[in-house]
Parts: C-alpha cells; structure tokens; sequence
C-alpha cells in the first residue's frame, strides 16, 4: 500500500510538475502586484469596412468576425449595444481585441492589445470553463486534474508522512494547525460581522 | 542533505495541507460553478445608530460608516451613492458577505442589509486572499498565503530532487518528467502565441 501510494504521490506530481508552477508562480505575480505591476500595454486601433450578410446573432456574427480577422481566442463579451452597434471581446492569454460594429453595420474598429510577461501570467491563472476552441476544453481538463492534484498531493502525503515517520508529535501540531487555522477561518468569515 | 531536504519537503508541506486542499477544491469551483455551491445568499436586515461624520468625498464616508458598524470590507465605489441631500448607499463586500447599507439624510442611524454566502463560497473566496480590509485577524491569512505558495514552488523541487537521488526511479521518473513537461510547455506556448 506504501508503495503504490508513494507512486501516485511521486507520479502525479513529475506529470503535472509544470502546470503546478505555472499556477503558483502566477500566483505569486498576482499576489504581489507591487512587485511585479501591470503596465498598461500599447494597444493598436484599426477600422475595415464590414460586409456580412448572414444572421444578425452574437454567435453567427462572432463566428464570422474570428474567421474574417483571423482572431485568436475565446470570444467573450458579445453584445448588441443601445446604437444599434455591437462589441466583441477576443481574448487569449497572449493577446485581447476589442471589436465594435457600428451602428450603420458597415465598418468595424478593432483594439488589439498584446500583453507582456505580467499579463500573460495573469491570463494563463484566470484561464478556466470548458468550451470554445477545441483547445481551451483540453486545457480546463488538465486544469481540473491540477486541481485534484493538490488534494491528491495532501492526502497521499499525509499518508506518506504518517508510515515514513515514527516520531509524528511535530508532524500532529503542524497538520492540527493548518486545519484548524483553516477552520476558524473559515467560521470567521461566515460569522464574523 | 536529503535527509533535510526530505524534512522540510515532509513538514513544510503537512503545514500548507489545508491550504492545499482550498486551492485545489476552490480552483474545481471556479472551473465548475455548480449550482449547489452559489445557493442564494441569506438576507438579513437590522439597524444601528451611527454619527454620520463630514468626508471629504462618498468612499471616506462610506468607510467611515463601515467603520463604525465594525464591518471589515471592501466599499464598492460603483454600487456606492452619496445624494445631494446627504442620504447615502453604501456597498460593502468581503469573503462570505455582502452589505447594502442606507444612512438617510440626517445621518444618525443606519439601516443595514446583509447577504450571507455558503461555506463553498467562502472557500471559493479564500483561494489567493491576501486579507480583508479592516480585519487584522485576516492579515495572519495574507502570510499563510504567501508561505503556502512558497513552499509549493519548494516541494516542487524539492520533491525532483528526492526521486533524482534514488537510482530506482530516476529512468521512470526524468522519463515521466521529460514527456509531461515538454507537452506542458508546448500547451502553454501555444495557448499564449496561437490560441
């Protein structure tokens, strides 16, 4: 039983090795933005005319605007706006592009917005859902199993802990520790005014 | 070395265990926002005097009157009013509750509204905090957040290092970690650079 646990625990953790420090290490980013701050990145503003002749529907017409621009990414906010234009969002971890229809439908002005290192790093630690590009569902996947891991990773290394070490009393305070610090945090902000 | 090495990895790691288990149920919540873990907040209103003082501007007035109702939180100068005649909405949110407070004009009490979350909400909530405003008792999780993360990227390494130094698995092992990680790293340049 040791033995096939430790392999999970070892196993897993070498298969998801990099996903693990991609979300910690942007975790980290985040956390510290007066360290690592997010400089606005230059945007680039362009106008084409727009020429569709299909169904006027957020996803018809978003379908045609990724394909016709060659746009990267899942589209979000998609709307009809008071005027009688639209606004799209584009957005990857690498880049965001703005689009707004017109209201006369006959042009559209497109904000394209790469991101540096910082807002990469933000975009791939925010990057979840299924849906989309085929690409974004097997990337929550592997999201979902890094998630698992991190309980997988606490309880096979309770367990680990538990066999390997016969003098455990410091081991019982620091595990007691983490959950009941964990606990009456929990109850704090449930209960607390 | 790997004796010590094998003790922090050990012991560092039994003191983030918590932790560890709130990223890695809140990080399912976020992929996953079923049903069962948003249930609507409860509502729960009440009213308290309170001595409306001059601010200079809505939000230190609005944290003022936080203040004196003892509420920790965030004010949200969106949702937040301050009329001409002197009545003000105030919203305030923090982990695990919501508050929609009403001071009328002559400022001498406050009528409060308070949407109370779930527990999978709060645990949703706690993934990354770095505190509350207005809460020292919320400053302890800001470290504990800090040192959980730390201690991770550590194991992390830590943990290649302990298999590394065991002629057993080190071929099943750098073979496991070569593949993974090259289809890792391919996946994320691709989602930067092409997705």
């Amino acid at each position: 039983m040791y033995t096939i646990v430790r392999k999970i625990h070892l196993y897993s953790g070498l298969s998801l090795l990099l996903f693990v420090l991609l979300y910690f290490v942007s975790g980290l980013v985040m956390t510290h933005e007066t360290l690592f701050p997010r400089q606005q990145p230059s945007s680039t503003v362009v106008e084409y005319p727009l020429e569709y002749q299909g169904t006027w529907t957020a996803q018809e017409l978003g379908a045609f605007l990724a394909t016709r621009f060659d746009l990267h990414g899942r589209m979000q906010d998609a709307r009809e706006l008071k005027d009688g234009g639209w606004s799209f969002v584009y957005a990857s971890a690498g880049q965001e592009n703005k689009l707004r229809i017109s209201p006369g439908h006959d042009k559209v002005t497109i904000t394209h917005t790469p991101q540096n290192t910082v807002g990469v790093l933000h975009r791939l630690h925010r990057l979840h859902r299924y849906g989309g590009p085929w690409f974004y569902s097997l990337w929550a996947f592997v999201y979902d199993l890094t998630s698992l891991s991190m309980i997988l990773f606490a309880v096979t290394g309770i367990y680990l802990w538990y066999k390997l070490t016969a003098r455990r009393l410091l081991g019982w305070i620091l595990l007691s520790t983490s959950f009941g610090y964990a606990l009456t945090t929990v109850l704090y902000l449930l209960y607390a005014p | 070395m790997r004796r010590w090495v094998l003790w922090f990895h050990i012991h560092g790691m039994l003191l983030c265990a918590s932790y560890l288990v709130i990223f890695g149920v809140s990080s399912l919540l976020f992929n996953h926002p079923f049903a069962w873990a948003t249930p609507k907040p409860t509502v729960v209103r009440w009213e308290c005097p309170i001595v409306l003082e001059p601010a200079p501007d809505k939000m230190k007035a609005a944290e003022a009157v936080a203040r004196q109702l003892g509420l920790m939180g965030w004010v949200l100068p969106w949702q937040t009013k301050l009329n001409a005649d002197g009545a003000m909405r105030i919203a305030l949110s923090r982990p695990g509750k919501e508050y929609v407070i009403d001071v009328p004009p002559d400022g001498r009490s406050a009528r409060v509204e308070e949407r109370r979350a779930g527990v999978w909400q709060v645990i949703r909530q706690l993934h990354g905090l770095m505190g509350v405003r207005n809460s020292s008792f919320m400053l302890g999780w800001a470290q504990y957040t800090r040192v959980c993360t730390v201690f991770v990227i550590f194991a992390a390494f830590s943990g290649i290092y302990l298999f590394a130094t065991r002629k057993s698995e080190r071929v099943a092992g750098w073979l496991t970690l070569g593949i993974a990680g090259c289809t890792a790293a391919a996946m994320i340049i691709y989602v930067t650079v092409a997705g």
